[in-house]
Formats: C-alpha cells, sequence, structure tokens
C-alpha cells in the first residue's frame, strides 16, 4: 500500500508565472489583440454554421449563462455578414383585384425609399393632374359636345313635340313625376267644365289627339334613359381617355427606374388601370356621402393621400429598407414576441368596426433580418405565447406570412389581410442554456431538423502559459471596453490565479466571461475608492474578500452555532463511530462548507446498513447510491465466508435540511468500521471522499470550500497542530486554498491529506495499520481489519445461535 | 341696398338644389331670413281631372295612373323632399329660413309671395327643352313685373367670381341703385366688384370700391361670361313692364 500523501504548500495554489511576458500594466497590452478564449470548438462550429448555407442549419449556442456567447457570435456573425450582398428591400402595395391581399415587391438595397416616395409624391399631385386635365379647355368643351349632341337632340324633339302641341290647342305640363299633355285655354288648362261643354265630336278629337301627342312624348321620354347612359359611357370614356393621358407619363417616370423589377411593372400597369376606374372619387371624394363630409373639416384638396379614401390605393408600405448597409443585416431580438418576430397587421377604429389595409402592415425582425442573421435568446422565446411556433412555421415554409396568430390557429373569424408571403432566407442563432437545449433534442420534433449546428461553449479553458497570456489580453479589452482603470501585473496575475479558483481546478481558467468581469467591475471599485490610478493586487484581493464576505452570512452563522457549541463538532481526541464530514451547501451567490458529524452504530442483525436519511426520506438518490456501495465493499471484504450478520445505522446528525451526493460515502464507512471494530477514529481529522466497491476513494467536488471551511472552525478555536483534512489524491489538482490556510500549511498547524484508498484513510484516522492477509487469510492481530473481522465474526455466531434457538422452540411447538 | 328677406322659388329637386345652395350662402352672409315656397299647380290638379290625359314618367317613359288622387299624394311627397333639401342647406350654414307650400297659380302665388320680401331668386330653366338662352314662362313674367330685385340664377351651384353692374342710362336714380347693389353684393360674398357702363359718355364713378373698364370689355359678350353676375336696373314703360332682353343674357342675372 502507498504511503498517505501529505501536501505541503506548493500543492495548495498555482501560482500564474508569465515568464519573459513582460508589461507593466494592462495599459501596455493590445486590448485589440483578443480572441475568444478557451472556446474553440464553440468558434469552429460557430463558423462551420454561420457559413453553411443549406436548409435547416441555423444554429443553437449552448452553455452557461454566464459566458459571454453573444459577443462571440455577433463578432464571428458581422465578420461573415460584412462580407455577403446587402439584401433587396421590401415593401407592400396594394392589391387592386382584391385588396385583402396586398402584394410583396422585392427592389433593390435603397430603391424601397425611392419607390415609396414616388408614389406617394404622385399620389399627392394626383388630385391636382386630374384637375387640371378635367378643367382644361379641351376637356370641357369635349365633354359639352357629348352632352349638347344629346341634349341637342332631345331639345329638338321636345320644340317639335311642343310645336304640335301648341298648333294642336294642346300644352305638355311638367308634373312632379314626370309630363302630361293637356289641352288650354286662353293661355290656361281646360279643366273638365270645359270639357263638358264641348261637342261629343270635338271631345273624341281633342282625346284623340292628346292620346296621339302622349305617345309621342312617350316615345321621346323612353329614349332618354338610353341616351343618358350613352352620354355616361361616352363621358367615362372621356375621362378614361384624359386619365390615361394624364397619368401615363407621371407612372412612365416612376416605372423607368424601377423596370428591372416585373412587379413594379405589373403594379405600376394595374395601378393606372385602377385610377382610370376611379378617376372621379378622385376628385370628388366625399361623393355625397355624408359621413365623410361630416367626418372632414378641411377642403378634399388639402387631405394627404393617406386620408383620402383613394389615394392610399397608391401609397407604398415601406417594410425593409437596406439602404446605408455594408453587407447583410445581423438583427439582435431582444423581444421576441410573435408581433415583434413574425411582424402584425394592425387595425384602425372607424365607427365602431375595426379596419385594415395593406398601409397597416409592420415588419418583424425576421423580415428586417431577411438575407442575414438574427440572434435571439431561446428562454425568451420559447415563454412567449405562438412565438416559437411561428418561427418554426417561418423556417420549415421558408416564407414569411404576415398574420394574426389568431388566424394562423383559425381562431379568428374577422376580416383581415392576407399579405403575399415573401420568400425567406435568415439565419437564426438561438442562444440559450444546456438544458434547455437538450430539452428541445428530445421534446421538439421539429427542433434538430431547423437547428443542426450546435455551439457548445465551454465554461473553462487548460491552464497554460500561453493561456494565461491571453488571458491577460482579455482583461485588458474588458477593462478597456468596460472603461475600468488599468490594471497592474500582479492584480492581473492575481486575477487570473482566481479564475482557477472560480473552477476549482489549478489546471483550468473559467471562460464565464460574465464573472470575471463582477470581479474587474468590484476591484474598479474599491481603487476608485482610494483614488487610485491603476487597480492593484489588493484591490483585487479586496473585492475577492468583500465578495465572499457579503455573501457568507449564512455560512459564518453555521460556524458560530459550531463554535458556541449549538451544532456538535469535535476538533480535538478521538471517537469510536464518528467521524467529521464535509458537505458543502450552495446558495444563491456563495458555495461554503458544512462540516457534519456522521456517526454509526452496530448490532446483531441480518446485514443491513441502515441509511437514516434514506428512511426519513432526507437523502437524495446518489446518497443512497454511496450507501449501498459501501455495504457492498464492507460485505466483499468480511463476509465472503460467513454471512454478513451485523445491523449498522450511519447518520449525518443535526442534519435537517436533506442529503445528497456520495462525497461523505468514505466518510460514513470509515465511521462504520469504528463502530464494528470499536476503534476511536481521531477528531482533529476531517474527511471527504467518495468510496468504490474496491475501496478506492473516488475526487469529490467543492474540496477546497470544504478545506477552508474545517479550516476556520479550528483556526476560531485555535490550531492545534493536529487538525487537518483527508481528501482524495485525486483531488489534488483542484486545490486553491486561500492564503490563510496555505500558511498554516507552511508552518505546519494544519494538515492537508491526500489518499488513494480506504485503508490510507482508516490507517491515519485511527493511527492503527489496516492489515494484510497471511497465508492462511487471517489479518495480523490488532490491526484494523482484524478487529473488524472478529467483531463480524462474533455477531454471526450469535445470530447462529439465535436462529438455530428459534428453530428449535418453533420445531417443539409444532410438535406440542 | 336692403336685403333682410330672401324668397326663393323652387319646383324640382334637380333643378332647384343650385338655387337653394345659392339662396343659403346669400341669407347667411348677408343675416337676411330664407322663405322657400313651393307652389302645387293648379294646372296639374286640372290635368289629372281628365278622363284621358296620363302622366308620362320623366326617368322611363312610362305612362302612370294620373287621378287627382295620386296628383295630390305626389305633391305631398314632392313637396317634403323639397322642404328636406331646403333643411339641409339652411341647417348647413345656420340661416332662418321658412318653408312654404301653396296651391294655385305658380305667376300668382308668388307674386303674392314677395310682398315684404327683398329679393326672389328663382331658377333659369323651366322648360323641358331646357335651353340656356330661354327662360321659363314663370321666370319670364316674375322678370318682368316682380315689384322686388329677382335674381335669375343658372343651374351653376356657386355664385361667380364678379360681380358686375351694368349702368345702361346716366340717370343718377339707376346708377346709385345698381351700383348700392353691386357693391353690397361683392362684399357680402367677397367677389370682385365692377361697374360697366354701356355708354360712353358716362358721369363719374364715385365709388372706390367699383371701377370702370368699358374700353376693356365687350359689352355684348359680358352675357355670356358664365363667371360674372349681371346687375342690371329694369326700365318699365308706361305700362309698367319691364323691357329687359333676357335672351341676350344666358348666364345669373338680377333685375332690379
Amino acid at each position: 500500500m502507498n504511503k498517505v500523501q501529505k501536501l505541503t504548500a506548493e500543492d495548495l495554489y498555482k501560482r500564474c508565472d508569465f515568464g519573459e511576458f513582460n508589461f507593466k500594466s494592462t495599459d501596455d497590452l493590445d486590448h485589440d489583440n483578443y480572441t475568444f478564449l478557451g472556446q474553440e470548438r464553440a468558434r469552429t462550429s460557430a463558423d462551420f454554421g454561420i457559413r453553411m448555407k443549406q436548409d435547416g442549419y441555423n444554429i443553437f449556442a449552448l452553455g452557461p449563462e454566464e459566458v459571454d456567447k453573444k459577443s462571440l457570435l455577433e463578432s464571428l456573425v458581422n465578420r461573415e455578414a460584412g462580407e455577403l450582398d446587402v439584401p433587396g428591400d421590401w415593401v407592400y402595395v396594394c392589391n387592386f383585384e382584391d385588396e385583402q391581399k396586398p402584394i410583396a415587391l422585392n427592389l433593390k438595397p435603397g430603391d424601397a425609399i425611392r419607390f415609396r416616395d414616388k408614389m406617394n409624391r404622385f399620389a399627392e399631385d394626383l388630385p391636382n393632374v386630374l384637375t387640371s386635365v378635367f378643367e382644361s379647355e379641351e376637356y370641357q368643351n369635349r365633354r359639352q359636345v357629348i352632352e349638347e349632341r344629346v341634349k341637342e337632340k332631345e331639345q329638338e324633339e321636345f320644340a317639335e313635340i311642343q310645336k304640335k302641341a301648341e298648333e294642336k290647342g294642346l300644352s305638355i305640363i311638367r308634373t312632379p313625376m314626370g309630363y302630361s299633355v293637356s289641352p288650354i285655354k286662353d293661355g290656361d288648362v281646360m279643366d273638365m267644365e270645359d270639357i263638358k261643354k264641348m261637342s261629343d265630336k270635338e271631345r273624341e278629337k281633342l282625346e284623340q289627339e292628346v292620346q296621339e301627342l302622349q305617345k309621342e312624348l312617350q316615345k321621346i321620354l323612353r329614349q332618354i334613359p338610353e341616351q343618358q347612359r350613352k352620354i355616361k359611357e361616352e363621358k367615362d370614356e372621356l375621362n378614361r381617355e384624359f386619365t390615361e393621358y394624364a397619368v401615363k407619363g407621371l407612372l412612365e417616370e416612376v416605372k423607368r427606374d424601377f423596370e428591372y423589377d416585373s412587379g413594379v411593372s405589373t403594379y405600376l400597369k394595374n395601378a393606372k388601370k385602377d385610377i382610370i376606374d376611379r378617376a372621379e372619387i378622385i376628385l370628388n371624394p366625399g361623393g355625397g356621402n355624408p359621413f365623410f363630409q361630416a367626418a372632414s373639416d378641411k377642403p378634399d384638396s388639402k387631405k394627404s393621400p393617406d386620408d383620402h379614401p383613394v389615394l392610399w390605393r397608391y401609397t407604398v408600405n415601406l417594410m425593409v429598407n437596406n439602404s446605408g448597409r455594408d453587407g447583410a443585416p445581423v438583427i439582435y431580438e431582444d423581444h421576441p414576441i410573435y408581433n415583434n418576430l413574425i411582424g402584425r397587421i394592425e387595425h384602425v377604429s372607424e365607427m365602431g368596426a375595426l379596419t385594415t389595409d395593406f398601409t397597416y402592415l409592420r415588419p418583424g425582425s425576421l423580415l428586417k433580418a431577411n438575407g442575414g442573421f438574427i440572434i435571439i435568446d431561446a428562454l425568451r422565446l420559447l415563454t412567449q405565447p405562438f412565438a416559437w411556433d411561428g418561427l418554426k412555421r417561418a423556417l420549415l415554409s421558408r416564407q414569411l406570412k404576415i398574420e394574426a396568430p389568431g388566424e394562423m390557429y383559425g381562431l379568428l373569424r374577422t376580416v383581415s389581410l392576407e399579405p403575399a408571403p415573401i420568400d425567406l432566407n435568415v439565419k437564426v442563432i438561438l442562444i440559450g442554456s444546456r438544458l434547455l437545449y437538450y430539452l428541445l433534442c428530445a421534446y421538439d420534433k421539429d427542433f434538430q431538423n431547423l437547428f443542426k449546428v450546435e455551439v457548445d461553449f465551454d465554461d473553462e479553458t487548460d491552464r497554460n502559459p500561453e493561456s494565461q497570456k491571453m488571458y491577460a489580453y482579455m482583461i485588458a479589452s474588458l477593462l478597456h471596453k468596460n472603461k475600468l482603470l488599468p490594471m497592474e501585473k500582479s492584480a492581473v496575475v492575481r486575477v487570473i490565479e482566481h479564475t482557477s479558483r472560480m473552477v476549482s481546478d489549478n489546471e483550468k481558467l473559467t471562460t464565464k466571461t460574465k464573472d470575471l468581469l463582477k470581479l474587474l467591475q468590484e476591484a474598479d471599485y474599491w481603487s476608485r475608492q482610494k483614488d487610485a490610478e491603476v487597480t492593484d493586487i489588493d484591490a483585487v484581493r479586496k473585492a475577492i474578500d468583500q465578495s465572499r464576505y457579503r455573501s457568507g452570512r449564512i455560512r459564518d452563522k453555521y460556524q458560530d452555532q459550531i463554535i458556541r457549541k449549538s451544532i456538535f463538532i469535535d476538533t480535538e481526541g478521538s471517537k469510536t463511530g464518528q467521524v467529521n464530514g464535509l458537505s458543502v451547501i450552495s446558495l444563491g451567490n456563495s458555495i461554503f462548507s458544512h462540516p457534519t458529524r456522521i456517526t454509526a452504530r452496530v448490532r446483531v442483525g441480518k446485514g443491513e446498513v441502515i441509511n437514516i436519511e434514506r428512511e426519513v426520506e432526507m437523502s437524495g438518490p446518489i446518497h443512497s447510491k454511496g450507501v449501498l456501495i459501501l455495504s457492498a465493499f464492507l460485505g466483499a471484504r468480511y463476509a465472503m465466508e460467513k454471512p454478513l450478520s451485523l445491523s449498522a445505522s450511519l447518520v449525518f446528525e443535526q442534519s435537517y435540511g436533506g442529503v445528497e451526493g456520495d462525497s461523505a460515502s468514505s466518510t460514513e464507512l470509515y465511521a462504520l468500521l469504528s463502530a464494528i471494530g470499536d476503534i476511536p477514529i481521531k477528531q482533529s481529522i476531517a474527511v471527504s471522499g467518495s468510496v468504490n466497491q474496491h475501496g478506492e476513494i473516488q475526487p469529490i467536488g467543492g474540496v477546497n470550500e470544504k478545506i477552508e471551511g474545517f479550516f476556520e472552525i479550528c483556526e476560531k478555536r485555535g490550531l492545534t497542530g493536529e487538525q487537518g483534512v483527508m481528501i482524495p489524491e485525486a483531488n489534488v489538482k483542484n486545490l486553491m486554498l486561500k492564503d490563510e490556510v496555505i500558511q498554516a500549511v507552511n508552518e505546519g498547524k494544519f494538515h492537508i491529506y491526500a489518499i488513494q484508498s480506504v485503508d490510507q484513510g482508516m490507517e491515519l484516522l485511527t493511527g492503527l495499520e489496516m492489515g494484510e492477509r497471511d497465508e492462511k487469510g487471517n489479518y495480523p492481530k490488532g490491526s484494523v481489519n482484524s478487529m473488524v473481522e472478529d467483531k463480524l465474526g462474533s455477531f454471526a455466531d450469535i445470530q447462529q445461535h439465535y436462529i438455530g434457538r428459534t428453530n428449535q422452540t418453533s420445531v417443539e411447538m409444532k410438535g406440542k | 341696398m336692403q336685403l333682410s328677406s330672401i324668397v326663393i322659388a323652387i319646383d324640382t329637386i334637380s333643378g332647384s338644389e343650385p338655387v337653394v345652395q345659392a339662396a343659403a350662402e346669400l341669407a347667411y352672409s348677408s343675416g337676411a331670413e330664407l322663405t322657400a315656397i313651393f307652389i302645387e299647380d293648379d294646372d296639374w290638379f286640372k290635368a289629372s281631372r281628365l278622363s284621358f290625359s296620363y302622366q308620362i314618367s320623366s326617368f322611363s317613359g312610362e305612362m302612370m295612373p294620373f287621378d287627382e288622387m295620386n296628383m295630390m299624394e305626389q305633391a305631398k311627397a314632392h313637396s317634403s323632399l323639397l322642404e328636406r333639401m331646403v333643411v339641409k342647406y339652411s341647417s348647413k350654414m345656420n340661416i332662418k329660413y321658412k318653408y312654404q307650400s301653396a296651391r294655385g297659380s305658380v305667376i300668382r302665388e308668388l307674386m303674392g309671395a314677395t310682398e315684404g320680401k327683398d329679393l326672389i331668386i328663382i331658377g333659369r330653366n323651366r322648360q323641358p327643352d331646357g335651353s340656356r338662352a330661354k327662360i321659363g314662362r314663370t321666370a319670364r313674367f316674375l322678370a318682368e313685373n316682380s315689384t322686388i330685385p329677382v335674381l335669375i340664377w343658372n343651374s351653376r351651384s356657386d355664385w361667380p367670381g364678379r360681380i358686375t353692374g351694368i349702368v345702361k342710362t346716366s340717370g343718377s336714380g339707376e346708377k346709385q341703385k345698381v351700383m348700392e347693389w353691386t357693391s353690397g353684393l361683392a362684399r357680402l360674398l367677397k367677389r370682385k366688384a365692377e361697374i360697366i357702363p354701356t355708354e360712353k359718355s358716362e358721369t363719374e364713378i364715385e365709388s372706390d370700391d367699383l371701377h370702370q373698364h368699358l374700353d376693356e370689355i365687350n359689352p355684348e359678350k359680358l352675357g355670356c361670361d358664365k363667371n360674372r353676375l349681371l346687375i342690371m336696373e329694369r326700365i318699365r314703360d308706361k305700362k309698367g313692364l319691364s323691357d329687359v332682353d333676357l335672351a341676350g343674357f344666358p348666364n345669373t342675372v338680377l333685375l332690379l
């Protein structure tokens, strides 16, 4: 068996040595000479994902919240976006055939604004243009010719029939509903009395003449509607001709600039047709509509196109304007609700009803990012109703369709718009936690088809001279970006060393830049408190200590309870069946040690090891597993030829909050062995370590906090020179202890032991040898193994005897 | 020029609407009370009592029943529509107004309605042939016989841009009246006023807001100018009839 390793001060803390890398302060370092440290895998994956053009290769960037994933991704995305073409602009325009289905047009970058402005100006000018055309002398004359042509004929016919009537002593009277032919006498209409005075022949003749004239009049009047229709048709045709003349030139001018897009040409052609059909309403928007007239408070000609009942149709809704861009767009959507992502259709209330048209469409960030990249926080996206489904739908269909969520699910039945979908070509980058990523992989069937690139950010990176140098650059960069005071070299060294402590590994450095930034900011604060111009090592130490102090109330309270003996922890002497175990509690910002007394009691039994924590459901599964493992070890070592005839119970004394993890399993085993063999254990040594079935000690977590926690208790009580902590040898690389501990170890006042096996641990704790079996299979007398085995043997005998007697009694009773 | 009460003669909706609109504007500007009068022509009822007489629809040319009962219903309905139109414009301009409907001889009733009024306005065209040069019988009668100023309105819906007084004789009384009405109306309607003598040897025009420019205008073409409201004095002969030849003035004319 190897000897127990007693650690020296050098083993407890790894110093940062820059070697030949010399600088006085971070001001001497190039703060732009910084690449994201320790994220090679993430960078390579991101690069691949960003450049991969195939469908479904969107990116999910996973990793701890404290790692600044967004900055790395933005820097890579911006670089790539700068090399891509600027995508086209998008506008929505009126669909003259079906207003509910606005048309999307894709124009060259920067052209959308020009197109919109030209069309808006065109719409504003249209009434004046049409007015001038319709007020022109030529138009008036031609219109008059049409009217007069028909009216002249009417007038001639009327004049003729009027003359005929007069010749026959009749008159054509205008009545409220039409006309009537009546006989007159002395200028007045004859009444029935006058008629009765006439002879039958005269009356007959009169009636006949009246009827003949009525028929002729009827014939003329019957033509009037037809003639009115003719007039209207001719006038309409005239209006068309003049309207076309008026707008043709203007629209051609617009078309010339945008001829490259056939959609624009078609749109303008349809606009011309629409204007021709609606010229009258354009000029007379009120059109006798009392509501419109009542609602207007200024002359119609001064209204903007948006307020005009027709002119709005010729305006343009600018959705995406990519003028001024140097490359593809990169959009960060920090509030990914459905409407912000997909877009929305706004409505306006008019006389109690909600109405809308293409001018009320609003773009979402997906459209703005079309042709480029969009970065979204995954958790925020998933917690917004409809947003995730909306995004997936857009990505799966490769089209963006602006519609209300209710429409998407068929919930709404109001009249709304169905704007033409827009082809979508966007790279989506989601940023989220690992848990979220794996949940999506497991439960969302679309997720892995759409997000094929995982960009996995690491928590830590290797610590070596090169990485330490890069870390110094990273610190310089963070200080500069965040406008913090520059840092002396010694302070940089201390920061780097502390980042190893952050990951509890003296061979690693943390990549959680947010945690690092927090330290830099606090050190900067303490520097400024003393009006320093450069942050020194003292400020860094103060920042570390103060951070620990701020979050240490519960830790200090707990230690206080131990010192005041409300919680029983011995740090001197020996006890049988009792060991000081070490746990850690993670609470908010802090992790601190929680020394606990672990005790074991044994008696004759059937081989069970009772985990009292588990019995009362205060033990997690990993802890229970640890207890089962140590039970297996026990059986394997001591019960190969005899049954394990004990009943043992293990408990974490004064523990009321639940236990999890197997870092105390070796501690429990020591307590159990001590209880079985009746062997006292040193209380001056605290223990942490996981044990396997072979008795090997496995590494545990929180080793620094555990050691420091027990040290502080001992220090407060007064170091005796006997106290120490026993840890797994595999944890030596995790040690980055505070100065007080290192100093105490250096002075021999405190000890830290690194062990590989239960045997080593037991020897250290008892001061006795474990012993090895001789040729006959016996352990040396007085060894730990011997004492334990002997005791178990006696338990087995007692058990055997008791069972024998019980069976005999039972047989006797049956016999009777 | 006194203008505290205006009467307008209305018959058809389409023909009367421009008259009503113009009269309402004038009443608004001057503060005058507007009286609209619709006459149910006796001739209608007489004609309706003839057993062989029919009414022919001006819209479709179809024959319609034509008896006294029908005629009364139609007259009442028509009167309601006209009243509604008058109310609409009067309310819009916020003026005092009255609506009257009477049955009898149109000319007699209208002449009676002019008593105590300052101005009567009537539409120009009444005959079926609708020629612009001609004038309806009623309008002609009023033009020749009314004792108060008569405004004969053509079919436009807004007041012409210029108010032009035509001075035919050198009599100071006639000239004065024309000048008063010209400048008065121009002021009320915010239009440009001008006096045009038809003879060169006219006395001086004293008013500053009027001007004369005989040399610039051909008096014979004045009447054809749609953008002028012509004001002229009627000169009565011994029988008391006016000598105005309205054929030469096909647009809006005010006869004093």
